[in-house]
């Protein structure tokens, strides 16, 4: 259920490919794009609940982390997430949802018969709604252990704060969840 | 539980003791409340949290009740897990970047402010379209590209419009 962290390796080979675009090298940053999309893109999806959002999240953060790629001090992964991140939060702030879902989502069903199938769509839509209601650093907590599978030293390497604190917000977060889900599948 | 009304400083600027209480102020999702030691879930949450086992997790009645619920939102994180950014979204940042290289050097500062604030702007968009963010790109139009005025310019532009004025002065005045 755990994410490793960026391999060594990939962290030089981000240096370098920094180094390209800022030489003049344009068609480099596609590699960055390439490499780190899917990841941030959970993570937009998992904070907004749309996927048309969490597109337009990710394209604004590509293109901000573009133009101010000399100022990439460290890990530029953890440097991009916090801009991602950043960009959700002030989406939430700035927007209220009152309909959050995956409809859009188009994932092929993993599950064998339509009654399975319905079930699943039944709770993406009731966990959608209680991940709404959550307040944001909760559902960020959340997101992260549990949707995009990371360990709490990653998600404290990435937002700074302690293992400690990030345990509590995710506990939270899940008591939080099961009284909010707990009438109708407790 | 009553609430404290009075929240202004003192004669001194201080203010009371209880209005310093760590946390006071903050939304009630902030607060880092550590969570009492023996919560019903405990085993449950050390169960979530890959230290414990599900036969512990299950073990106290009040817990045990939501096993089956965390099993199926793992089953549903996991195919969340499994979701992937749009296979076009790389073609569409790209084409949606300015030509030019990002900027190094602090010799262009001006030049990368400018830059800059259409790339705000740009990100400030509640949806964002690659037309949109083609503001950001040295190729826009001339006339929605951001003014720059220099102070010759500034000046020069003071001096023929004061020249204006008197012309029209000298216009309005001739009988």
């Amino acid at each position: 259920m755990t994410v490793p962290a960026s391999p060594p390796d990939q962290l030089d080979s981000d240096q370098e490919i920094i180094a390209q675009v800022l030489d003049g090298n344009r068609e480099a940053f596609a590699q960055l794009i390439r490499r780190y999309s899917d990841p941030l893109y959970r993570h937009a999806l998992g904070m907004t609940g749309s996927p048309d959002v969490a597109e337009d999240i990710l394209q604004s953060s590509f293109i901000k982390a573009y133009h101010h790629l000399s100022e990439v001090r460290g890990r530029f992964d953890a440097w991009l997430f916090r801009i991602v991140a950043n960009g959700c939060k002030d989406w939430l702030k700035n927007i209220r949802r009152t309909h959050l879902s995956y409809d859009e989502d188009d994932q092929p069903s993993q599950y064998a018969t339509p009654e399975e199938d319905l079930d699943r769509t039944e709770l993406r839509a009731d966990l959608d709604r209680a991940l709404a209601s959550l307040a944001p650093s909760l559902r960020e907590a959340f997101v992260m252990k549990h949707v995009e599978g990371r360990s709490y030293e990653e998600m404290a390497d990435l937002l700074g704060t302690t293992v400690g604190a990030l345990k509590m917000r995710v506990h939270r977060a899940r008591e939080a969840l099961q009284v909010l889900l707990e009438e109708k599948y407790a | 539980m009553l609430d404290d009304l009075n929240k202004r400083p003192n004669a001194d600027g201080q203010r009371d003791a209880a209005a310093r209480t760590p946390g006071q102020g903050l939304p009630m999702a902030d607060r880092e409340v550590p969570i009492p030691a023996a919560t019903p879930f405990e085993a449950l949450h050390r169960w979530l949290d890959a230290e414990g086992s599900e036969a512990e997790a299950a073990r106290d009645p009040e817990a045990a009740r939501f096993v089956a619920l965390w099993r199926r939102m793992d089953a549903e994180a996991a195919s969340r897990r499994a979701t992937r950014a749009p296979r076009d979204l790389t073609d569409r940042i790209m084409n949606a970047l300015p030509g030019a290289a990002p900027l190094t050097g602090r010799a262009e500062m001006g030049r990368a402010e400018t830059v800059r604030v259409a790339a705000t702007a740009t990100a400030a968009a509640p949806r964002l379209s690659i037309a949109a963010s083609a503001a950001a790109e040295p190729t826009t139009s001339w006339w929605e590209r951001p003014m720059e005025v220099s102070p010759r310019t500034a000046v020069l532009a003071a001096a023929g419009f004061t020249a204006l004025g008197f012309l029209l002065n000298a216009l309005l005045r001739t009988p």
